[in-house]
């Protein structure tokens, strides 16, 4: 399970954006699913992140981010509805229990806890995509030039990670082969064992950092400025989909000063559908988002897009 | 319902985690040895949070190694230790709007050790055990402000106790968790990194 990372090279068009385009379009869908309210804007955010999620064929991980999001989602939906008191419509008078009053559940703060799971799943679902979408790597990569120290520290822990799940496994071995069972005995003997392969593994890492840290400075780590060797390319597809974020997120902050994209639930839980230009909105917003489908699409279908992006 | 309170949390916690790494930027900050072994020994944490993590449920032996960290290099190896600890497993368990928090609470277990050293210079496993088992349930308690932040409304104490209250049986694990792989591994775990520590500190005669 370690011996690689969760991101898969897989050689799709989704993946073959600059670093910094990704961080910026996902950063934006991060913004609109923390500043809308209205539950048709969520589901829209949600149906769009699907789509995507499918492009980069990853529907297999999305359903594991999901399950881990379910636990989260059920806390959200049974704590709403008991302590808010603002819903008018009250669908179940409960006992009087001391610390938290009279348990009323209201139809608008179940339908207020369903619109906020449904965002915690827009928001999982984000992640999800990036981390299908980017390799870590890469991003790394953009940020050696200003954060040198960081990138190295991350770096080096991330190819040492599989490393100690290997060293654990092999010392787990030779201690067998010397006789150490760790299948028998009580669990404080089990526990005795276990903690010798530990001491074993925190002794040799840190024997290897020390060496790691003379291989740098005999490298001539620290002296001097450092030099960054960098082969991203910006495409016409990376200014494609910069544009449509940052137009999207455009659109989103003019309708949200008009209203467009808020939501009142509480007394009373607002229509769900207002006016014609809710509509008209959400539609510019998502089409300014779904640049990056759009574009997907036509690296599939239309040669000369693909010539020219 | 006008302030959009989970938008600034998680903003919030992104600003603070790259101020608190922009300090290790500085020129000099940190020399060869420190980098490697904040590297080594968060990459050891990672392993701990994500083998065991995943098999063991919430029994991590992680959060008392951090701990020990701050309290033998200081309160600077021990931040980085802690916060990169879940940004280096989650890139195999999966980043998220959580990582932000996360590595600021992690970094917060070392600098505590940190603490628990200016305060008590000669306190032993024991003290340590103690805090450690206390940060089982603080982490919990801190990561719950941003989950109730960003997921729920009102934001009042009775909303905050009750995600506070559905986490706990989670918490609990995490201490016990704790509580038990400091009072078993504890004690060596000092002896080695302490010795470490000496065997780092060099002092240049000459420039």
């Amino acid at each position: 399970m370690f011996d690689r990372l969760f991101y898969r090279e897989k050689g799709l068009f989704l993946q073959s954006f600059h670093p910094a385009t990704v961080l910026v379009y996902l950063l934006v869908l991060l913004i609109l699913s923390l500043i809308y309210d209205h539950p048709l804007y969520l589901l829209a955010l949600f149906l769009l992140l699907a789509l995507l999620i499918r492009e980069v064929d990853g529907l297999d991980a999305w359903e594991g981010f999901l399950k881990a999001g379910v636990f989260l989602m059920l806390v959200v939906m049974m704590v709403n509805p008991l302590v808010i008191r603002a819903g008018k419509t009250i669908i179940w008078h409960g006992p009087a229990v001391p610390f938290l009053g009279k348990l009323d559940i209201s139809m608008e703060a179940v339908y207020f806890g369903a619109a906020s799971s449904l965002r915690l799943l827009v928001i999982i679902s984000i992640f999800c995509l990036y981390n299908l979408m980017i390799n870590p790597d890469r991003v790394l990569n953009l940020f050696s030039g200003v954060a040198g120290k960081s990138v190295l520290v991350i770096t080096l822990a991330t190819r040492l990670f599989p490393t100690m799940v290997r060293d654990l496994q092999r010392i787990r071995e030779v201690q067998q082969l010397r006789g150490v069972d760790f299948d028998t005995g009580s669990l404080w003997q089990r526990a005795k064992k276990y903690s010798g392969l530990y001491n074993v593994l925190l002794l040799s890492s840190l024997e290897g950092a020390m060496e790691i840290a003379e291989s740098m400075q005999a490298r001539a780590f620290g002296s001097g400025k450092r030099s960054v060797y960098s082969r991203n390319m910006i495409r016409p597809r990376d200014l494609f989909c910069l544009g449509g974020s940052l137009l999207a997120l455009l659109a989103a902050v003019w309708g949200l000063r008009y209203g467009y994209g808020r939501y009142t639930f509480y007394p009373e839980a607002d229509f769900l559908i207002k006016d014609g230009a809710t509509l008209v909105v959400l539609f510019i917003v998502l089409f300014y988002l779904s640049v990056p489908l759009l574009l997907s699409e036509g690296w599939k279908h239309c040669r000369f897009l693909k010539s020219k992006i | 319902m006008g302030t959009n309170w989970g938008l600034y949390t998680t903003l919030t916690g992104i600003l603070a985690v790259l101020l608190l790494l922009s300090a290790m930027e500085k020129k000099g900050a940190l020399d060869s040895r420190q980098v490697s072994v904040i590297a080594v020994l968060a990459a050891l944490c990672a392993a701990g949070r994500a083998v065991t993590g995943v098999g063991l449920l919430f029994l991590q032996p992680t959060m008392f190694l951090v701990e020990i960290t701050g309290f033998v290099y200081g309160a600077r190896v021990g931040f980085f230790t802690g916060a990169m600890t879940p940004l280096i497993s989650n890139f195999f368990m999966g980043q998220g709007s959580w990582t932000p928090w996360q590595m600021l609470c992690w970094g917060l277990v070392g600098v505590f050790g940190a603490v628990v050293k200016a305060l008590f210079p000669q306190a032993g496993n024991k003290t340590l055990t103690a805090v450690c088992f206390l940060w089982g349930y603080l982490y919990g308690a801190i990561m719950d402000v941003w989950q109730w932040t960003v997921f729920m409304r009102p934001l009042t104490w009775q909303t905050y106790l009750l995600t506070w209250a559905a986490g706990f049986s989670f918490d609990s694990l995490r201490a016990i968790g704790n509580l038990f792989f400091c009072a078993a591994l504890g004690h060596q775990t000092l002896k080695i990194l302490q010795y470490f520590h000496k065997k780092m500190d060099v002092q240049y005669l000459e420039r």
